[in-house]
């Protein structure tokens, strides 16, 4: 019995020893094991790593037609639409209905200040500055990425596509706020600063200058993914630029480069539904045929949805912001039924001012004859088919939307753009569009070098690229003598509704309030100088501690 | 059932009946003293085995009739019993010895166990009664009111009673979890409550103080909950069964209208907006009860069985245990079965073996309707409206004209499987160095291991798969916990002098995984989630975390004499979660404890038979951050590429290397006695607690693309008192009352938050004031006709709209002041939602063989928004609501509005004091007499519990303790119930 306890106190003493041991040379046990964890150090590796983070990029830019991230939530909301900030409380569109977040479009004065409306500013300054950061993450380590085995011109490709959303990013926060802080530089855990301050929005413009300009050379001139941009986007974006600038010859130069590159505008029919009537100009906005790869030679840069794809939900609210709500029984709707072929359920957020529906060219007998204003573009009536209620009216019979009355509130019935109908068979009631939609066209272009000629005193050349437009619309062409600054206004709204940013192309030209108080009658009169920048957020400025922010004029 | 109920009650009655009467015929007399001689009135005289007493006289004298041969049983509160057998004589005098078995108690303190009376720290602990005769799903329902300075809180009810929220000594912290630490047979535990089946729980003991729990060091911070498992006694084998069934109505729900009542309030609130489907509905008398279809009588039944007993050298228990139940919310299902073996084995006198192991399955199958739900609520779904189709089946959208509301029943058609697997076994060795007294080394292990599968379907015939096509949901969770401690013990008295020392290294790993596929788009339902391959699109979801802790803690307990204390702790915790910078943290902490009861001049025969004094002060941790809180992360945003997933990622945390955890520091002060000669016991401690370097999320300028950073800033205290009293009431010749209560209040404040210490509104969390206060619009009454409603803040308003009181008039530039509500000025914080005040008071009443515990427990102190005022019947009057008294002309009330959509467009909250007094149980239990089983040591117990069946408030809602006032309703609970032992 001794003799067996001493073998056990041995032995038991050595094990003792060894698990003492184990414990405690472990030096590393607590080093974080983080097989899953995605972080700049280990993403940024590669070239794949570098497009998962243009990527990540893309996926934010299309949240331009979602509605304000809600609170701690990385979706999109289906109300307060934030590209509704940048095109409404214009000469062509007004807040529908007056009780909603958006009723600051029609109110101003202090509606700008309330609640709903500071969130719409906090929430789009903190995603623009979001796609900054993750722009100037990519810019910073591609930039320092000698180590690493990516080809130069991959590198340079990389480089500019951050550099032409950085830019972009920042078109939108000095339109939208004037002097912004300049941040270049990616963020980190030491870098914190408490001292930003509003640089000028001349040193804004002198960054997205440089970055444009390097992204006009190095971003490939076409890309097999549909979704990304190419070298016209720069361009496009530059030529604006410049013609703010007044350096109207370089816009010039820029934007004919642009229009004589590879992309083309859409001048007759194709793609999905070539053999039924419709139009040219309307055919780029259907599915299946927005995208280059499906013959939509115009489309510069197209945001991609699908639905129930991992990275398809892009949140677009477009539809329902701008649809009518034709399935209401109130506000003059006649509550007929969801479907497919009508687009889906609208809510009547934002309409058309009554200036904007009378803008198309008519003949002798009243009938619009520019394709842009047609009834494939827009949507003026619906025939009652047999699943609508009874009250609606006889089968087969139109009911017309309301068109008369100037820019009323509350009215579900009012006609509207067709762009944005879209509806999946799965579920006809759906808040979110999973569409492909064109966000930047070469239309556009057209009409910005239309404008450069015309500010460079050459109406004639201005009236060429802009009838070019009107040719492939049916419109009658235009002589370059009625060229004038509210014309190229005009045309653009009935060629970009609900496209540009309304707001943007009025401020450029500082017609804003003029324009809007002449043609949209609840914003009318409402407007002070102020009201040309949106107030900076409070969240930002109680956060800024060691620099007192001073707010825009008036706020 | 009610009636299967009464007969069993019958039987019961029967059964009482047949075992009375008893043989008598020789008489017994004497007087009982104790040591010093003086006489013992009231003490209890029985004959062992049978229902046959008496009971000493004042002087001391008894007298009782009984037969050679037979024990007669001497007892007395606070003292020793003591047995005599009856021989020739007819007299016999006997002394008592004291006795402090409740001073001698032995509880579980964390690394080794403590006579109660040699405790220095905050420690409380509750009774195996306490667990048992009660319908407990967990033993955090056991705690609730039973021991001062532990909030325990029904957040919400279901069948598995889960989510209970345990607070001690009040909130620390704001943004980290405020539960304290599980430690199960001491192993850290990290497994849900219901995993452990209360029946197997032997003690439980809370530690509160920092003294007793700063031995868990960046994990007590929040208090420390210690459970044992039950282990066997020497003796033959005892066979234990255990088993109770029962039924569940629900407690309370507020009116809510039927189909005339709801078309009535719609015609007055808004005239011809019945659609004709309601119409219809109404004219044919034909009203859908939805909470009543959503709900039905519960059923819940558990049973025990445990073999236990010990040898020279192995002691073991072994359980099974099964319960089911079906919960008052249809498809609402829980069953539970749990095996356990506790084995302990001295394999030499020095070395010691044992193992503590417990097997769990858990079947959580099905889904319950939604009852809060917006869209889906059993609550707001429009009475006239249906729920079955012509052919029977449950509809997909109940009212044809509005789709935006699905079938509240929906859920229950999905197909769910939802199973869980827990092993979790503790397993030590210990070995006594034979040639140092005193000294020995303890080897624990502690392994976790749970796994949880869950399938789901949702077809077409439901809202969510009539969306998506079909919907099938494949998820499991595996979560493990490893723990390995070597603990050096020594133990030794020098003469008056005794030093116990614990020394401990230990290293732990948790780690969790998570996966989940969704899939949607099928062909059919048929195949349900076995069909996931087909789906048209399929999404993947993948959480994985790993945290890693390193420990050195030493603790030293001196007394001298048994008359001073003093314990001294400290502990060495590294974290794998915080910054590189701070992956170490030091918890020091000091206890004195001083028996003035022992000392000379305290005199031996006052009222304080018994007096300790306690004192402590020490640090603590919480650790609560989450794994890698600390490191720079990028988040998914993947876009697409043609219609395949293109992955993609933006930066979304900022790395923090200085990110710690938080520090609370209390000082405890506790006073123990015992009265008339430990009849009674009282426990009273004061305490303060303060915590810095809070976790806080910061938010930083937006600029940096990043709006929030998690950082170690901001302060909270906590202040209270706890007391604990109990004792024997009456303690006669057949009926004895015994009662205990407790009672505590804590004060709760924010003292600092961030660097420029202003208010944090947007969290709603003021300097100064608690941590779960109330903010907003106070409520004013109501604007009545003859009001000067256009001079006042609110011009705009109606009569019968809700009047907001009018905090402060700020002055505009030119010093006038600017009339209106507005959300700067006028809102206020209005109480808050923690108790300051618990307590809980429990009374056991003996007669013979019969005893009765009633047990009450309440708060006081919490104001809560009643949510079920909020009315919000949505514009055109589309949701049912409760049915409330309204402002008329007529009816001119100042406590509610008119009805009207705009009556109270301020949103102002109706703030009520959700204080309560529940009769939480009432247990009426027969102990049949042990000669029943003859020599074999047996019991039989027959009870009848009835839980929840009274609750006193002034509470409008549901429920003031529920936390959603639109939830699975409290529910009463009837048990009958069996205990046998053999």
């Amino acid at each position: 019995m001794k003799k067996y306890m001493k073998f056990i106190i041995k032995s038991y003493g050595a094990f003792l020893a060894l698990l003492l041991t184990i414990v405690s040379c472990s030096d590393n046990f607590l080093e974080q094991n983080t097989p899953h964890i995605i972080a700049a150090d280990n993403l940024y590796v590669d070239e794949a790593g570098f497009d998962a983070g243009l990527n990540g990029l893309y996926a934010l830019a299309r949240m331009e037609r979602a509605g304000v991230p809600t609170d701690n939530s990385p979706s999109g909301s289906s109300n307060n639409l934030i590209a509704a900030m940048m095109m409404g409380g214009t000469d062509i569109i007004y807040g529908n209905r007056p009780w909603n977040s958006e009723r600051f479009l029609n109110d101003w004065g202090d509606q700008v200040i309330g609640g709903d409306a500071q969130t719409y500013f906090s929430k789009t300054w903190n995603w623009l500055y979001e796609i900054i950061n993750a722009s100037n993450t990519i810019i910073n380590r591609a930039e320092n990425s000698g180590s690493l085995n990516i080809d130069d011109q991959s590198l340079k490709r990389i480089i500019a596509e951050a550099r032409t959303i950085r830019a972009w990013a920042y078109r939108h926060l000095t339109y939208l706020f004037g002097d912004v802080p300049l941040n270049v530089n990616e963020s980190t855990g030491e870098n914190i600063r408490l001292d930003w301050e509003r640089d000028a929005v001349s040193a804004i413009k002198a960054q997205m200058k440089e970055d444009l300009e390097y992204a006009a050379i190095n971003l490939p001139e076409n890309h097999t993914n549909n979704g990304k941009i190419v070298r016209a986007v720069a361009q496009h974006y530059l030529a604006e630029l410049l013609i703010e600038e007044g350096d109207y010859p370089a816009a010039i130069t820029v934007a004919l480069a642009t229009i004589n590159g590879p992309k083309a505008l859409v001048t007759s029919r194709y793609g999905v539904n070539s053999g039924n009537p419709g139009t040219p100009y309307t055919d780029m906005f259907l599915e299946g045929n927005a995208n280059p790869s499906q013959g939509n030679t115009e489309a510069l840069w197209v945001f991609q949805n699908a639905y129930e794809v991992e990275g398809g939900e892009g949140h677009n609210i477009m539809r329902r912001w701008f649809m009518s709500e034709y399935s209401s029984t109130s506000g003059g709707a006649p509550g007929l039924t969801v479907t497919v072929d009508r687009g889906g359920r609208g809510q009547t957020r934002l309409s058309a001012t009554k200036f904007m529906l009378d803008l198309y060219d008519k003949d002798i007998n009243g009938n619009v004859v520019d394709d842009r204003g047609s009834e494939f573009a827009w949507r003026t009536f619906f025939t009652i088919k047999p699943e609508d209620p009874s009250s609606a009216g006889t089968v087969g019979s139109n009911i017309a939307l309301d068109f008369t009355p100037v820019d009323p509130l509350g009215d579900r019935f009012r006609p509207y753009t067709r762009k944005w109908d879209w509806s999946h068979d799965i579920d006809v009631r759906s808040t979110r569009s999973y569409n492909d939609q064109v966000y930047l066209r070469l239309a556009d272009t057209y009409l910005l070098l239309a404008e450069a000629y015309f500010k460079n005193s050459d109406s004639e050349n201005a009236a060429k690229y802009i009838n070019e437009l009107r040719s492939r619309a049916n419109a009658p062409f235009v002589a370059s003598g009625d060229i004038s600054l509210d014309f190229i206004l005009d045309e653009r709204a009935r060629e970009l509704f609900s496209e540009e940013q309304r707001r943007y192309t009025l401020l450029r030209n500082n017609k804003w309030m003029e324009r809007t108080n002449m043609h949209n009658i609840n914003a009318s009169g409402k407007l002070t100088d102020r009201d040309k920048l949106y107030p900076i957020p409070q969240s930002f400025i109680d956060a800024n501690l060691d620099n007192k922010i001073e707010n825009n004029v008036g706020y | 059932m009610k009636n299967q109920l009464l007969l069993k009650l019958t039987c019961m009655v029967f059964v009482l009946l047949a075992f009375t009467g008893f043989a008598q015929n020789k008489k017994i007399t004497g007087t009982v003293t104790d040591r010093s001689n003086m006489p013992l009135p009231g003490v209890n005289v029985i004959v062992k085995g049978t229902s046959n007493g008496a009971s000493t006289d004042f002087d001391g004298n008894y007298s009782i009739t009984t037969t050679t041969g037979q024990t007669l049983v001497f007892s007395y509160v606070g003292f020793k019993t003591k047995e005599v057998v009856v021989g020739n004589t007819t007299t016999y005098n006997v002394s008592l010895e004291t006795d402090n078995a409740q001073l001698d108690e032995v509880i579980i303190v964390g690394y080794g166990t403590q006579k109660r009376s040699d405790v220095t720290g905050s420690v409380a602990s509750i009774s195996q009664e306490r667990l048992e005769e009660k319908p407990n799903t967990n033993f955090a329902q056991a705690l609730q009111g039973a021991l001062p300075g532990i909030t325990i809180n029904q957040n919400s009810s279901s069948a598995e009673q889960n989510d209970v929220s345990i607070l001690i000594r009040g909130r620390n912290s704001i943004n980290a979890s405020n539960s304290p630490l599980i430690v199960y047979d001491g192993i850290p535990y990290s497994g849900t409550l219901a995993d452990i089946n209360p029946n197997d729980i032997k003690s439980i003991s809370v530690l509160k103080d920092a003294s007793a729990t700063a031995i868990y060091g960046s994990r007590g911070a929040n208090g420390v909950i210690l459970i044992d498992t039950k282990k066997g006694k020497r003796g033959k084998p005892k066979i234990s069964f255990s088993s109770y069934s029962g039924y569940n109505e629900i407690a309370n729900i507020p009116e809510i209208y039927d189909g005339q009542g709801f078309a009535a309030f719609k015609e007055t609130r808004e005239p011809n907006e019945l659609t004709s489907s309601e119409i219809d509905k109404l004219i044919a008398g034909e009203y859908t009860d939805w909470l009543d279809l959503a709900t039905r009588t519960g059923f819940k039944q558990d049973h025990n069985l445990s073999v236990s007993g010990a040898t020279d050298r192995t002691n073991y228990y072994v359980s099974a245990g099964y319960q089911d139940v079906k919960g008052i919310a249809i498809n609402d299902e829980f069953k539970r079965g749990s095996l356990r073996a506790n084995v302990n084995i001295d394999i030499t006198d020095d070395l010691k073996f044992g193992s503590s192991t417990q097997l769990t399955r858990i079947d959580r199958s099905g889904l319950s309707p939604s009852f809060g739900s917006e869209s889906a609520g059993a609550y707001f779904t429009n009475p006239l409206t249906s729920a079955y189709d012509e052919q029977g089946n449950l509809t997909v959208n109940p009212w044809p004209e509005d789709e935006f509301f699905e079938n509240p029943l929906g859920p229950t058609l999905a197909d769910n499987t939802d199973i869980s697997f827990k092993i979790f076994t503790a397993n030590f060795i210990e070995y006594k160095f034979p040639f140092i007294k005193g000294l020995s080394f303890r080897l624990n292990t502690g392994v976790e291991y749970n796994s949880r599968n869950e399938s789901r379907y949702w077809g077409l015939n439901t809202a969510r798969g009539f969306r998506s096509n079909g919907e099938a949901r494949l998820e499991n969770w595996v979560s493990s916990n490893f723990l390995l401690e070597n603990i050096l013990n020594y133990n030794r008295t020098f003469g008056d002098h005794t030093i116990a020392f614990t020394g401990l290294y230990s290293s732990q790993k948790n780690e969790y995984e998570s996966n989940r596929t969704t899939g949607v788009g099928f062909q059919s339902d048929l195949l349900t989630h076995y069909q996931l391959e087909q789906a048209l699109s399929l999404t993947h979801r993948t959480i994985f975390e790993q945290t890693t802790l390193v420990s050195q803690m030493g603790r030293l307990n001196y007394n001298y004499k048994s008359k001073y204390f003093a314990t001294f702790t400290v502990r060495r915790d590294g974290f794998s979660g915080f910054g590189d910078d701070e992956k170490y943290g030091v918890f020091p902490s000091v206890a004195l404890g001083w028996k003035v009861s022992e000392e000379s001049f305290f005199p031996k025969e006052g009222i304080v038979n018994n007096l300790k004094l306690r004192f402590s002060y020490g640090e603590n941790g919480n650790q609560a951050v989450g794994p890698y809180d600390n490191l720079s992360r990028l988040t998914d945003r993947s876009y697409l590429n043609f219609e395949e997933t293109a992955p993609g990622f933006i930066p979304s945390q900022l790395a923090n290397n200085g990110l710690s955890w938080e520090t609370t520091a209390t000082y405890n002060l506790g006073v123990d006695l015992g009265i008339l000669k430990n009849r009674f016991n009282l426990s009273i401690d004061a305490y303060r607690a303060r915590t810095s370097d809070l976790l806080l999320d910061r938010l930083i300028p937006s600029v940096h693309g990043i709006t929030e950073v998690t950082q170690n800033i901001g302060e909270t205290q906590n202040q209270g008192i706890e007391i604990a009293l109990g004792g024997a009431i009456v303690d006669a010749k057949n009926f004895n009352w015994k009662a205990s209560g407790n009672f505590s209040y804590n004060e709760n404040e924010i003292v600092s938050l961030f660097a420029s210490d202003q208010d944090d509104i947007a969290n709603g969390l003021f300097i100064g004031q608690p941590i779960s206060s109330n903010y907003g619009f106070k409520f004013d009454g109501i604007w009545q006709q003859n009001d000067d409603i256009a001079n006042s803040a609110q011009p705009g308003a109606v009569p019968g709209d809700v009047r907001v009181l009018d905090v402060n008039n700020p002055v505009d530039d030119a010093g006038n002041p600017i009339l209106g509500i507005s959300a700067n000025d006028d809102r206020v914080i209005q109480g808050q939602r923690d108790p300051k005040v618990i307590w809980g008071l429990d009374n056991t009443f003996t007669y013979k063989n019969v005893s009765l515990n009633i047990f009450m427990h309440g708060v006081g102190g919490v104001t809560k928004r009643n949510t079920t005022k909020d009315e919000n019947v949505f514009g055109g009057v589309r949701r049912n609501w409760y049915v409330l008294d309204y402002w008329t002309p007529d009816n001119p009330i100042n406590t509610f509005h008119r009805n009207h959509q705009d009556a109270n467009i301020n949103n102002v909250g109706f703030f009520e004091k959700a204080d309560f007094i529940r009769i939480k149980d009432i247990s009426l239990s027969y102990k049949f007499n042990e000669s029943l089983f003859g020599d074999s040591n047996g019991s039989l117990k027959l009870y009848f519990t009835a839980r929840n069946l009274f609750t006193i408030t002034d509470w409008d809602g549901l429920d003031p303790e529920l936390n959603s006032q639109r939830s699975v309703p409290l529910q009463k609970e009837f048990i009958l119930g069996l205990n046998l032992t053999l």
